[in-house]
């Protein structure tokens, strides 16, 4: 008799999840990839999943914040949301799933170890102390890093400047030919933070992370000296005129693609110029930039290795009816087809390790890939990012008011070690 | 000086104000006429090398612009409705009729017109989470509706207070009720009025955008306002059908602005008759 | 309740609607931001009271706040007078008779009706130093004082927002007194001219103080767009640099949001709020503004 029983059981295990998977939804959030990236993704999924149907909704960063939080407060969050390493998904931690099984399940054991490192570490990042789980996997990773419109570098018959005087030199030049030395949009805190990071990775690897735990305080030596090398990246024409008032997207982009900037900060995310529709020429698979290494301005030796870490991550909610398509679908986006197609519009790079575009549409393009995934992203140690939002905040903000003579180097910094607490 | 030359300079000086004043809207028109391959126009963009209406192709394949503007219009139009027939019924009040605690109920109204939206997004979305009215129209009109009456309260009443106490008496003779009053004597002929309401209730919910972003979720029912901010990931870079789709948000209001506006100043007028 | 006190006050039945809609749409947030404002909480996650922590830390120990006010007083005082000045003067010119009187109305009208997303984008593209509009014309003419970091300089960021406030409304302040002067009985206006007073004098004793009611519902509506304002600042600086041109509806937008801490951002937002209640009672009350348009 209860040999039926479990047969029957059996029979309901096995084609529970089939039935399930019939009309199977799965919302899903972000602010990145672009909605049109987004939906080649999900074609490309449907294609092998075509029993799970994927709702998406992409907004910008600012205002998918907004969202999140007011469905997260009427407990209404999607399936699938994108999350930024750190703060961001702290603050949601209780909302999501943890997903090192769906991880096991799809890559084994050693799924850790087809990452690039940077994603997994900084997947855990700002985790309470014994917390190991991973609430969201990363999708695509990054570095921070300069760029260069070659055919200027070209013309004007220069190399990328690997000093500050070699810098200086190149924006006297640049400025006198009414081209912007180094474009960029500084109204943009993001941005005015990236440049920090490398100019304090310049100073003084690591410390920041220090300060942040409390080991160091930002009003230390090496934090006012890299804000002074701030100020003076406006001071010397090294940043084009009235920067802080300008937008980086897409204030700066439109100017840097119109061929009026020498150089500019961004980073490996800007590949992804290529995979527009009606590219301008300099974009056009990539054949108007390079990257290199943020210049050695302290004089002390530049660092090796490059800021970077998750540009990405998506992570499943407890409110998720469907927890197991949502993994489906987020591995897939990770290392399947919708990763492949995610991958085949350079939108950044892959965090997980192996993957890449289907093709290459010039020979600078392709070096510029290899460069990236071979050589810089494995000596990615430090992040991009800080843990705390009102430490961002407040270094956003001090970057501002040092910037436009505000206040001082050490105020600045002072105003900083008031918001780590 | 002669009377006709101060005309003319008067007429000089508003018109080159008037030029100047444009300048913003005619940067938006050019712009979105700009060949998609093209970057930093001149001017800000007033200058383009070309004209083409490729911006507008690409708007209309990539984001359903028909769509969100049937969205749109299910959204504001019966906000507008709405905000006349409500506002206009407590106006009439407020001017006409003596009850309970008049002074204290309008002031409660007024508060409301000191609330600033992103306060309110919060609290909002859980009331249309308890009345499942998210994604769903009447989550936006209700509220769009209930921000928008104090301000159409304001200009109606006003204008209902306008009216000569001699005919309200007649027709109380004659056996009217205050509906009536309200309903067959008062509102036919507040058309001036209620213009500036229609105006002001279009063009505050078509451009709203805060609350419209927490509200609908699913594409298929989110305003014409939400698409820049839905698509600047992607057209951000692409100033030309950004552009398009600024101009694209900006022409039904003009349209019913331009509609409606001799009824505006003689509705603000009427309302200013009795000094 | 008897029967004689409804038909007494059968005004509350028309008023019915819009107090249900007040109720549930702005009494229940008014509310909601109360309490919120007891709290330390960042949206989502748990909420601990705090009792008025909030509020003792945003008045003693909270630039931004403080900017916030300082640009509030700016701007009211800014954006107010320039509009009702140009407003009237447009609106005497736009009623004597010119050609094409009514197209102008028109254009000058238009910017107030339009999105403030698409204004803040593009006034961006005006102001851009680089590549900008009036960088661009300083350039090409010569005139470089034209070539400003408008919104990037923080000491003069939040009077380009402004400008821009300024440029949107007047159309507004135009209409009303376009409509004001309308209604100004003709017999006083030929009285005056009779009198053998010029333009000058009969706009400034006669005209000017008949229109008394409309400079007061503009003061009135103006002080509370101040306080509303939201949008454009959003779009055009988002409240930068480091917070020179931080509205209070911004800064309680990237306190709520941004930063993670809704308790705060309530609290301002009830801050703000007496504000707005205190400046509109007391215009009410001292100023006699009675809030009607016309009226």
């Amino acid at each position: 008799m209860y040999k039926r029983v479990l047969l029957v059981l059996l029979i309901v295990a096995i084609s529970a999840p089939i039935f399930a998977q019939d009309e199977v939804v799965v919302r899903f959030r972000s602010w990145s990839p672009v909605i049109a990236t987004t939906e080649a993704m999900i074609a490309a999924f449907n294609e092998a999943n075509p029993d799970i149907t994927i709702e998406p909704d992409i907004t910008n960063y600012p205002e998918y914040l907004v969202d999140l939080q007011t469905m997260a407060a009427g407990g209404s969050l999607p399936d699938l949301i994108g999350l930024e390493p750190g703060a961001l998904t702290q603050q949601y931690r209780d909302h999501l799933m943890p997903l090192q099984d769906c991880a096991v399940a799809t890559w084994g054991e050693d799924w850790e170890d087809q990452f690039f490192p940077v994603g997994i570490e900084q997947a855990r990042l700002g985790n309470p102390e014994g917390d190991d789980n991973i609430y969201g996997l990363p999708v695509l990773v990054q570095t921070i890093n300069m760029w260069y419109t070659v055919p200027i570098f070209e013309e004007a018959g220069v190399e990328p400047p690997t000093t500050y005087d070699e810098l200086k030199e190149l924006a006297d030049m640049f400025n006198a030919q009414g081209i912007a030395p180094v474009m960029i949009g500084a109204g943009d805190g993001w941005i005015r933070r990236d440049v920090y990071m490398q100019l304090i990775h310049n100073v003084a690897p690591g410390l920041i992370y220090d300060a942040e735990d409390g080991m160091a305080s930002f009003t230390d030596e090496p934090f006012v000296e890299a804000m002074t090398w701030w100020k003076r990246l406006f001071d010397d024409g090294i940043f084009q005129i009235g920067a802080l008032g300008m937008s980086h997207y897409p204030a700066a982009v439109e100017q840097i693609q119109a061929g009026r900037a020498a150089m500019f900060p961004m980073g490996a995310w800007w590949m992804q110029q290529a995979g527009n529709a009606n590219p301008p020429p300099l974009d056009e698979n990539l054949a108007g930039y390079a990257p290199f290494k943020f210049p050695d301005v302290t004089g002390m030796g530049a660092p090796e290795d490059l800021l970077g870490g998750i540009d990405v991550m998506l992570g499943v909610t407890r409110d998720s009816a469907n927890p197991d398509a949502a993994c489906t679908v987020i591995t897939d986006f990770i290392s399947g087809a919708g990763a492949q197609a995610l991958i085949n519009t350079y939108n950044d790079l892959p965090a997980y390790i192996g993957l890449r575009p289907a093709s290459f549409g010039s020979e600078n393009q392709e070096a510029v890939w290899d460069l990236f995934t071979e050589d810089w992203l494995a000596s990615v140690q430090y992040a991009r990012q800080l843990k705390s939002p009102d430490v961002k905040q407040a270094l956003e903000d001090a970057l501002a008011g040092v910037a436009a003579g505000e206040m001082t180097p050490e105020e600045g910094m002072q105003l900083v070690q008031d918001a780590n607490m | 000086m002669p009377r006709h030359l101060g005309k003319a300079l008067a007429f000089a000086f508003v018109t080159v104000l008037a030029l100047i004043w444009l300048v913003p809207i005619i940067m938006m028109l050019v712009v979105s006429l700009m060949p998609p391959d093209q970057r930093a126009p001149r001017f800000g963009g007033l200058l383009i090398s070309g004209v083409s209406a490729d911006n507008y192709e690409t708007v209309f394949k990539d984001a359903e612009i028909v769509q969100h503007f049937i969205n749109s219009m299910a959204v504001t139009v019966p906000s507008v409705i709405l905000v006349v027939v409500i506002s206009s019924l407590a106006a009439f009040a407020l001017a006409r009729l003596k009850f309970f605690a008049r002074d204290l109920w309008f002031y409660l109204l007024i508060m409301t017109l000191m609330l600033p939206i992103p306060t309110l997004v919060v609290p909002i979305f859980q009331i249309n989470k308890a009345l499942g009215l998210n994604d769903r129209y009447l989550g936006l009109i209700l509220p769009y509706t209930a921000l928008g009456v104090p301000f159409a309260i304001v200009i109606l009443r006003s204008f209902f207070a306008g009216f000569l106490r001699e005919i309200e008496e007649a027709a109380i003779l004659d056996g009217c009720t205050p509906f009536g009053i309200y309903w067959r004597i008062m509102m036919p002929v507040s058309w001036p009025a209620v213009a500036v309401v229609i105006i002001w209730q279009f063009m505050t919910s078509w451009n709203e955008f805060i609350l419209a972003l927490v509200t609908m979720n699913t594409n298929q029912v989110k305003p014409l306002t939400l698409v820049p901010l839905v698509y600047s990931g992607q057209f951000m870079m692409r100033p030309g059908p950004m552009f398009a789709i600024l101009t694209l948000i900006t022409l039904p209001v003009i349209v019913v602005y331009y509609l409606m506006q001799r009824f505006m100043v003689s509705g603000l007028t009427a309302g200013a008759v009795r000094g | 309740m008897s029967r004689q006190w409804l038909i007494d006050n059968q005004g509350l039945f028309f008023m019915a609607p819009a107090m249900i809609l007040f109720a549930v749409f702005v009494l229940y947030p008014i509310f909601y931001i109360f309490n919120a404002s007891m709290y330390d909480w960042d949206g989502i996650n748990e909420a601990i009271y705090i009792g008025v922590q909030n509020y003792i830390e945003m008045f003693t120990d909270d630039r931004t706040f403080a900017l916030s006010i300082r640009n509030s007083i700016y701007w009211t005082f800014l954006t107010i007078f320039p509009q009702m000045f140009l407003g009237f003067i447009l609106a005497s010119i736009l009623t004597s008779g010119i050609p094409f009187q009514n197209i102008f109305r028109i254009i000058f009208f238009m910017p107030a009706i339009i999105s403030p997303v698409v204004l803040g984008i593009v006034w961006q593209r005006i102001y851009a130093p680089f590549g900008g509009l009036l960088a661009d014309l300083g350039r090409e003419i010569g005139a470089t004082f034209l070539i400003q970091p408008y919104i990037a300089d923080p000491k003069i960021a939040i009077f380009s927002t402004i400008f821009v406030n300024v440029w949107q409304w007047t159309g507004f302040s135009m209409l009303m007194y376009v409509a004001g002067l309308q209604g100004l009985p003709g017999e006083v206006l030929s009285a005056a001219q009779v009198d053998g007073a010029n333009t000058w004098q009969r706009i400034r004793h006669v005209i000017w103080p008949m229109l008394r009611h409309v400079h007061l519902t503009l003061i009135l509506l103006g002080v509370i767009g101040t306080l509303q304002t939201f949008a454009l600042v959003y779009m055009l600086t988002k409240g930068g640099p480091n917070h020179a041109s931080e509205m209070l509806p911004t800064y309680i937008f990237q306190k709520a949001f941004t930063l993670q801490s809704m308790g705060y951002a309530s609290a301002v937002a009830v801050v703000l709020l007496v504000i707005a209640l205190g400046a509109s009672i007391f215009q009410m009350r001292v100023l006699g503004s009675r809030f009607t348009i016309g009226n």
